[in-house]
C-alpha cells in the first residue's frame, strides 16, 4: 500500500468506515500529514450534513433527562493534550483490542513516536517510515508474527506487499558498542535493514521481501556490518 | 457571508434571521451555533439549552439511523448531548465549524455501538436487508430542515451509484469499507476511492464550509 492509497482513506475515516486499528493508525498519519487534516475537515463538513439530512424528533423526554445530567456535569478545564489521552482511553476500542493483532499495530505505533526521538532522525525521515508503518498496518492482507528474542523481549513482524516492519520490545540494553541490526534474510544471503539500537524498544522496516525471505535481528557492533556477525537473535518468516 | 461576525447579544438576531424561510442560510446557521457552543464552553447553560434545541433532532436522527434501535439511540444521544456540554471547552472553532464537531462526535459515538458486540447481531440483519436507502422520515418540521433535507437529498441523488452506495452503506448503515466493498462485491480500492470522491462531490454540491 503506497502513500496515496493511505491518503486515500480521508473518506472512509470521515465516514467512520475504518475498523478500530486503520482509525486508529490513520489518526496517527493525520497529525503528521497538513493535506489530509485539510481534507478530512472538509469531508467531515459533508458528512454533518448528511447527519442533519436524517433529522428526527427526539423523545420529549431526551430534553430533561440531558438538562439535568449537564447540570451535574462537571465541564473539563481548557487543557488539550491530558484530555486528549483520557478521551482516547474512554473509548471502548482502545479499552480491550478487539485482537491480538490490534494490540500489536498499536505497540507499534506507539513505538513509532519515540523512535524519531530516540534516534534522532530528521522529522522527514520519520514521517516518511511512519507512512510506511501506517500502510502496512492498515493492509487487510498484512500478516502479524510475534516471537520471542533470544537473551529477553519480544519481537513482532507486521507484513504487507514485501514490507515488514519490525518492534522488539523490552530488549535488553547490549553493552557499550553493541547495537541490535535488522535484516532481510534470502536463503543465504542477508541486506541489512538498519541498526534499531541498543535496547528496550525499538522499531525498524524491512523492504524488498520476496516469498520465503525472512526478517532477522542481529547483535552487531554499533557501526552496523555488512553481513551478520553472530547468530540471529530473532528470526521470523512473514509470508 | 460572515463566519466571523461578532459575538456577544447579536446571537438571537442572528437565529432569528435564520430561521426566516429564505433557504438554507449556510453560513448565518453554522456561526450562531458556533457562537452558542463557546458560550457554552464559558458554562452557559441557557446556551446549552439553545444548543440542544438546534441540534437535538439531527443528533438524535444519525443515531437512528445508524442504530435503528429507539431505546439504544435515545442513551447514545444522551450521552453525546452531553458530551458536548463537557467537552464543549475543546471545541476549536479554527478546525472546522459546531455542527461538524457535534456531528461528527455523534456520528463516531453511534458507530462505536454498532461494532461492539452486542450490536453485532443487530448489524447482521441489516447487512441481510441490505437496508440502507435514507428514507428521510421522521422528519423535524421545520422549513428550515426540511429544506435542508431537500437539498442533502438531492445531492446525495447527484452522485453516481457507486459513490452514493459506497457513501451511504458506510454513514447510514454503519459498516466498514471493506464490509461495503464486500456487500457491493467490488474491489477495495474502489469503494475507498468512491467513497472519498463521493463525499468530495457531496461537500461540493452542499457548499459546506469546513
Amino acid at each position: 500500500m503506497t502513500d496515496h492509497d493511505l491518503h486515500t482513506l480521508t473518506g472512509a475515516y470521515a465516514a467512520d468506515a475504518l475498523d478500530p486499528v486503520e482509525r486508529d493508525v490513520f489518526e496517527r498519519h493525520l497529525e503528521s500529514c497538513d493535506s489530509c487534516q485539510a481534507e478530512v475537515r472538509e469531508l467531515q463538513a459533508a458528512t454533518a450534513r448528511l447527519a442533519v439530512g436524517v433529522s428526527a424528533t427526539p423523545p420529549a423526554a431526551l430534553r430533561d433527562r440531558v438538562l439535568a445530567e449537564v447540570a451535574r456535569t462537571r465541564q473539563l478545564s481548557p487543557d488539550g493534550e491530558v484530555v486528549r489521552l483520557a478521551d482516547r482511553r474512554s473509548r471502548p476500542w482502545y479499552r480491550q483490542p478487539a485482537t491480538a493483532a490490534a494490540a500489536v499495530l498499536l505497540v507499534v505505533a506507539v513505538g513509532l513516536g519515540g523512535f524519531a526521538v530516540h534516534e534522532g532522525r530528521q522529522k522527514a525521515d520519520a514521517q516518511r517510515l511512519a507512512e510506511r508503518i501506517a500502510a502496512v498496518a492498515v493492509d487487510p492482507q498484512r500478516t502479524v508474527h510475534t516471537a520471542p528474542v533470544v537473551h529477553g523481549g519480544t519481537g513482532t513482524v507486521v507484513a504487507a506487499d514485501g514490507i515488514a516492519v519490525f518492534h522488539g520490545s523490552d530488549l535488553p540494553r547490549l553493552p557499550e558498542g553493541q547495537a541490535y541490526q535488522l535484516w532481510r534474510m534470502s536463503g543465504q544471503e542477508s541486506q541489512s535493514a538498519g541498526v534499531l539500537g541498543r535496547g528496550g524498544e525499538l522499531t525498524g522496516v524491512v523492504t524488498g521481501l520476496g516469498p520465503g525471505d525472512a526478517v532477522g535481528v542481529s547483535v552487531e557492533p554499533s557501526a552496523g556490518s555488512s553481513h551478520p556477525t553472530s547468530d540471529p537473535v530473532f528470526v521470523v518468516k512473514p509470508a | 457571508m460572515s463566519p466571523t461576525t461578532p459575538a456577544a447579544d447579536g446571537t438571537m438576531t442572528r437565529m432569528a434571521l435564520r430561521r426566516a424561510p429564505r433557504g438554507p442560510d449556510l453560513d448565518a446557521g453554522p456561526a450562531a451555533l458556533d457562537d452558542l457552543l463557546h458560550r457554552v464552553a464559558r458554562g452557559d447553560g441557557a446556551a446549552f439549552e439553545l444548543l440542544y434545541d438546534r441540534v437535538a433532532g439531527s443528533v438524535y436522527g444519525v443515531i437512528r439511523r445508524v442504530l435503528r434501535d429507539p431505546a439504544q439511540s435515545e442513551e447514545v444521544a444522551q450521552e453525546v448531548l452531553v458530551e458536548v456540554w463537557r467537552t464543549a471547552t475543546r471545541f476549536d472553532g479554527g478546525r472546522g465549524s459546531a455542527s461538524t464537531w457535534i456531528h461528527t462526535m455523534a456520528h463516531r459515538r453511534a458507530i462505536d455501538r454498532v461494532r461492539s458486540a452486542q450490536a453485532s447481531h443487530d448489524r447482521e440483519e441489516r447487512v441481510a436487508h441490505r437496508d440502507h436507502v435514507p428514507a428521510y422520515d421522521e422528519v423535524v418540521d421545520t422549513v428550515e430542515t426540511r429544506l435542508e433535507q431537500e437539498q442533502v437529498r438531492r445531492c446525495v441523488q447527484g452522485l453516481t451509484d457507486l459513490q452514493r452506495e459506497s457513501v451511504t452503506l458506510a454513514y447510514y448503515g454503519g459498516h466498514t469499507y471493506q464490509q461495503v466493498a464486500e456487500l457491493l462485491d467490488v474491489p477495495l480500492g474502489t469503494v475507498k476511492t468512491r467513497m472519498r470522491d463521493g463525499l468530495i462531490r457531496l461537500r461540493d454540491c452542499l457548499g459546506v464550509m469546513a
